[in-house]
């Protein structure tokens, strides 16, 4: 790592914004601080090949870096940025005219223990299973339902970042939230697969 | 995907494609109009408001005793369908509006719809009280023949004579109780109004415009029962005649007309 990267680093997400503003070759630090975890979320939401990832966060940045003025420093940038990831996905979906599919990406053990016990605190299905079981279940369910899931727990957002996001208010993401988990465990019923 | 790569990519059509920043006031214009417009949408969904007032409290009330129609009949028939439409049109413009300012998307639809609401009553309130309600109205109907046309069923109840309904301008006075007043159709009519309620005794004056419940007693006489002011535009009437071509009524009252044969209204 440079001596300028270490700095940057330490840089918050604002300062950063503000240094990218005077300078273009600053806005690199940005990008490399969120190109991991949105390349991971645009995965989660669609089963988008490497390439189309690549393709939709270079989109992403270049969107993000057009509208850097736009920025409300009163949100957090990781939930502006998240939502301009979000539409990017959307726009580009429409364009291509099908919907996104679903994830094809590895489930943190983590995320995957908190997502099962949210669901059904009893579970102590094997990890393995589990995780193709739950990507098969999001995959089945409508794009505003695996949305909310794809962000509380896999992305580990909460209500506010969640609403200042998908553009909702808290108590939509609430609703939306309860009735995906709803309709995750009547798919899984459906499925007859114990989660 | 490897780190630099992307980043590095990222920068290269930045600089190719020459992106810059957009400047912060377009982004402030953008979201200062979209408030703007939601402001606009309020005002005139108020103005909406007060001429519904207007129009709901000028609709004749007393008149829906003398018809067969019931009180339902009666409401669906004069609903003001024209100014609810433009309030709805206002209402989810507003709405729009202001959903896409920046933070408009935190406040729930029922929160955003009942404050518009409110604020459009309010405002709706205020204007009809100084007197816009009644003023567009009339500036649509003098303007707009359509509009007219759209909210006629309201003034063709006062063309129904023989349910006992009239509607013109009055054109000679003899009495209070006695006077000639010509129709929306240019018919003369002598009026007997000894046995009339009248709202405003200042009413009954020359080129006054007044409706009247009472009975027909045959194609030029009419016995007033009920006179109040018709807010009806003084241009949708049709000309006052030339005094030598108007055919006074004959029959009842004909005596008093005969010793006073002056038009005062000329």
């Amino acid at each position: 790592m440079s001596y300028q990267e270490g700095m940057a680093e330490e840089k918050t997400d604002i300062e950063l914004v503000e240094l990218s503003l005077l300078d273009q070759e600053n806005f690199i630090y940005l990008i490399k601080r969120y190109e991991h975890r949105l390349s991971a979320y645009i995965a989660r939401l669609t089963k988008a090949s490497a390439e189309d990832i690549e393709d939709i966060l270079q989109d992403v940045f270049i969107k993000v870096y057009q509208n850097l003025n736009d920025f409300d420093k009163d949100l957090k940038f990781s939930s502006w940025i998240y939502r301009i990831t979000h539409n990017q996905v959307i726009s580009h979906y429409r364009k291509m005219q099908s919907r996104p599919e679903g994830s094809n990406i590895e489930i943190e053990d983590s995320v995957l223990e908190n997502f099962a016990s949210d669901i059904d605190p009893t579970s102590n299905m094997d990890k393995k299973l589990l995780r193709r079981e739950i990507d098969r279940i999001l995959d089945k369910l409508d794009r505003k339902y695996r949305e909310v899931l794809v962000l509380k727990y896999f992305e580990e957002k909460d209500y506010n970042e969640m609403s200042d996001i998908l553009k909702k208010p808290v108590g939509t993401i609430g609703t939306l939230l309860n009735r995906a988990k709803k309709l995750f465990q009547e798919q899984a019923l459906k499925e007859k697969v114990k989660i | 995907m490897d780190k630099n790569k992307l980043a590095q990519e990222v920068i290269k059509k930045i600089k190719e494609r020459s992106v810059k920043p957009k400047p912060r006031w377009q982004f402030l214009a953008s979201n200062y109009s979209l408030w703007f417009a939601g402001v606009v949408a309020i005002v005139m969904g108020g103005v909406s408001i007060s001429v519904i007032i207007y129009l709901i409290k000028d609709n004749d009330w007393q008149v829906y005793e003398q018809m067969d129609d019931n009180l339902f009949s009666f409401i669906f028939l004069t609903l003001p369908y024209l100014w609810l439409i433009f309030l709805v049109v206002f209402a989810l413009a507003a709405h729009f509006n202001l959903k896409n300012t920046k933070k408009g998307y935190r406040l729930r639809l029922p929160t955003l719809l009942s404050a518009m609401i409110l604020l459009s009553f309010v405002l709706g309130g205020a204007f009809y009280s100084i007197g816009i309600g009644k003023a567009i109205d009339m500036k649509f109907k003098d303007k707009y023949p359509v509009y007219y046309k759209l909210l006629s069923h309201r003034d063709t109840i006062w063309k129904k004579h023989s349910r006992g309904f009239l509607g013109g301008t009055i054109i000679q006075v003899n009495s209070e109780n006695d006077f000639y007043l010509i129709d929306m159709e240019g018919n003369v009519w002598g009026i007997d109004a000894s046995k009339a309620i009248v709202t405003n005794k200042n009413i009954l004056g020359l080129k006054s415009r007044v409706r009247m419940i009472g009975k027909r007693y045959n194609e030029k006489l009419f016995q007033a029962k009920f006179i109040a002011p018709f807010d009806f535009p003084r241009k949708l009437m049709p000309n006052l005649p030339e005094k030598e071509s108007i055919i006074m009524p004959e029959g009842m009252i004909k005596g008093r007309f005969e010793r006073n044969p002056i038009f005062n209204a000329y």
